[in-house]
């Protein structure tokens, strides 16, 4: 497993970081609370222009740029770290990566090189509460073999996404299928969610036409949703450095009883618990995201079921070392628990990884 | 790539051939000391003791990942530990980052073997708070003459030498008026004790000092300058955390392993399916942020703040595994069927106090790593 950091990952790190800063401060952030696509279209493209973040994954040949889960994961910290909505998640990870290992060719030559260039935002409509290894389709294609009936919860971006990439469930065989947004008998609907950074929404097929371009993908798909795993991780290591920014920072201005309150030793030891938490998952993601396709699914087990627990606990821990002020509306760190919240359920809970573990591991 | 590997398999192809022969020698007696000792002995004839001293200073001049390398085949063949490992890892190389010509003589006797060091640095009314120590010695013309009481002396009984810490100045700031010495133990005077511990057995002394006499040669490093030295023991005693964090690792593969339905073994309740399932999570954490510190390592030289955590981590994780093997093992395991797992749970309660608390330890990382004010 190489875990060298490249130049050209800490160019990549620096330049992301750098747009994020200055095209998502906060500020703007809470300006699109309210925003229903959640993101600034316009940012999104020029993220496709100035850093390539879309094409990461996607080979040159379609027009991407032939990296890693390693550079994506550097991309989705800092998106995570930013509270940043744009559907990286959605389209640039689990859409391209099960259009990649899904898809047949034709499809992949048509609608790769868009989603690298960000002019398509794609999403993956596969139900994001359900663990990883639990990836049955709960939407089928009906005789006749040209529609899809079917109802999916817990889909990212489906109510802005270009192209629908929808798992379906062909007597027990997985298939893949695209369908276009305004399709008949589609309906997509915005749920509400305790993270006010991004879109989940309800999807459901009636009659709903419907190209299938790949047959027997239940393994490409696994693989799909296990980066999509390790992206999750990556997020969750964005929040997890701005919650120990905001606690140490917070613990350095704070005065009571005539001194800072970082000088008290408990308040100490639980932002180094913040710290460690940030350290420990972010070894995590480079060693998954690093990983060989034979270790890759123990270790993003390994990943989530460590962050999932971590992060969450993290935030509430941030925010109570923030005191009162913490507890208002209008300080920042409820927005990153929030975000924590919703990354613990996406693609199964710490729970579910371990108990995903414990059956990869072959204990009774 | 394959330049690491040749020493990790020249070592491989030393430890097949006498390793066989000198477990035979000690089948009725492994285990113990005696063994041990021979066993550095003929290590030492191949210069496979300290591979990661440098050849000025008898070892081979090992790059951190070869020296690693030469770690994990050590551990895969199930070699004996190092006898005289606190001269080995931590006073071998104090001396020789400070030593004299003279006092550089004792490394080559510590790496056969011939000379078995401790420490004496905590004192009964100085553990975390060492710059307090109180023993002191004081210059009588050519001679120290050294009062006071050691205590947690790791392999204090089985040694024949101590790099000794001292108060020389009582005038001036504690940190100031320190100094390292190198003392024989059979000096007249020093009275050692063994210090019984939960777990029944004694790796550890209690030293005492009444009027002890030592040449002013004993002197390692600067007069009054013996806190810089300290330091330095003290950083050879955490460097070698990515060996820690791979330990552990593979111990807890070891215990999930025991535990598989491949092994046979018998079904888990869910609680202590859950708690083997964590212990697994944290032990891969470990490892990967052993990985990381070795990057980090090999990138600039320097651990990066992983040390410390590992350090944190590997204290807790050593606790819960050793409860948790206790727990596997039920009522039978508390009463006699697993006496390793008994004596492994006690022996675990030393994990976070010995060398540095995890409080000291979380204060350093709040101070040094986060910038976090002093009261």
């Amino acid at each position: 497993m190489d875990l060298t950091v490249t130049p050209e990952m800490t160019a990549l790190r620096e330049v992301v970081a750098s747009f994020f800063a200055r095209k998502n401060p906060i500020s703007t952030v809470r300006e699109l609370l309210a925003d229903e696509r959640g993101y600034d279209s316009k940012i999104w493209l020029q993220l496709a222009e100035q850093v390539g973040a879309q094409g990461l994954l996607i080979p040159e040949a379609y027009g991407g740029a032939g990296g890693s889960l390693r550079e994506a994961a550097i991309v989705l910290e800092e998106a995570g770290h930013s509270l940043w909505g744009g559907p990286l998640l959605a389209s640039s990870v689990l859409a391209t990566v099960a259009l990649l290992e899904g898809a047949d060719e034709a499809a992949r030559a048509e609608w790769l090189p868009q989603l690298a260039d960000g002019s398509v935002v794609a999403t993956l409509v596969t139900a994001l509460d359900r663990p990883l290894a639990d990836a049955v389709p709960s939407v089928g294609v009906d005789a006749g073999g040209a529609t899809l009936s079917g109802a999916v919860r817990y889909v990212l971006d489906a109510h802005l996404a270009d192209l629908l990439v929808v798992p379906v469930d062909v007597d027990g065989r997985t298939d893949l299928a695209l369908v276009s947004p305004g399709a008949p008998g589609l309906t997509v609907e915005l749920l509400p969610n305790i993270d006010l950074t991004r879109r989940l929404c309800s999807v459901s097929f009636a009659g709903t036409p419907a190209t299938i371009v790949g047959t027997d993908v239940a393994s490409g798909l696994a693989r799909a949703l296990t980066a999509g795993a390790t992206a999750v991780g990556a997020d969750q290591l964005g929040l997890l450095r701005a919650m120990v920014e905001l606690a140490v920072g917070y613990a350095g201005i704070r005065k009571q009883f005539g001194v800072h309150i970082g000088s008290f030793q408990a308040v100490q030891h639980l932002c180094v618990d913040l710290f460690v938490a940030q350290e420990s998952a972010a070894a995590l993601v480079a060693a998954a995201a690093a990983a060989e396709p034979e270790e890759a699914t123990e270790l993003t087990h390994v990943l989530q079921a460590y962050t999932s627990e971590a992060t969450p606990l993290a935030g509430e821990t941030a925010l109570h070392l923030h005191g009162g002020i913490g507890y208002t509306w209008e300080h920042d760190i409820h927005l990153f628990l929030r975000r924590a919240k919703l990354d613990e359920a996406l693609l199964g809970d710490s729970a579910s990884h371990r108990q995903a573990l414990a059956d990869l591991l072959g204990l009774a | 790539m394959s330049d690491n590997l040749a020493p990790a398999d020249e070592l491989a192809g030393f430890l097949e051939e006498h390793l066989p022969p000198w477990r035979a020698q000690w089948a009725g007696h492994p285990d113990t000391f005696a063994a041990d000792l021979d066993w550095q002995r003929i290590m030492q004839t191949g210069n496979w003791v300290a591979p990661e001293w440098s050849v000025e200073n008898g070892g081979r001049g090992l790059d951190v990942l070869s020296a690693l390398a030469c770690a994990a085949v050590l551990a895969e063949h199930h070699a004996p530990r190092t006898a005289g490992i606190f001269g080995v890892k931590n006073v071998g190389p104090t001396i020789a980052a400070y030593g004299t010509p003279e006092q550089r003589e004792h490394l080559p006797r510590i790496l056969r073997g011939e000379e078995i060091w401790c420490q004496g640095f905590s004192e009964p009314g100085t553990g975390s708070d060492l710059a307090g120590l109180q023993t002191r010695a004081e210059l009588d013309g050519d001679e120290f003459v050294i009062n006071g009481q050691k205590v947690w002396t790791s392999s204090g009984m089985r040694a024949d030498h101590m790099e000794l810490l001292v108060r020389t100045d009582r005038e001036a700031p504690k940190h100031k008026g320190i100094s390292a010495l190198l003392i024989e133990l059979d000096t007249p005077g020093v009275e050692r004790r063994p210090i019984r511990q939960i777990t029944g057995d004694s790796e550890f002394a209690e030293v005492f000092f009444t009027d002890v006499r030592v040449p002013r040669s004993s002197l390692l490093g600067p007069l009054n300058g013996g806190w810089g030295v300290t330091m330095t023991t003290l950083s050879f005693e955490r460097s070698g955390v990515v060996a820690f964090a791979k330990d552990i690792e593979q111990e807890v593969e070891a215990l999930v392993s025991a535990h598989s339905l491949t092994a046979g073994a018998a079904p888990l309740s869910a609680d202590n399916r859950d708690q083997l399932v964590r212990r697994f999570v944290e032990g891969r954490t470990l490892g990967a942020l052993g990985n990381r510190s070795l990057a980090s390592i090999v990138a600039t030289g320097e651990p990066g703040a992983e040390q410390s955590i590992i350090k944190l981590l590997h204290s807790m994780v050593t606790q819960k595994l050793a409860a948790t093997r206790v727990s596997l093992g039920g009522m039978a395991a508390l009463t006699g069927s697993d006496p390793e797992a008994e004596l492994a749970y006690l022996g675990a309660r030393s994990a976070d106090i010995a060398g540095g608390t995890t409080e000291i330890m979380k204060n350093i990382l709040a101070k040094r790593v986060l910038g976090l004010p002093s009261s």
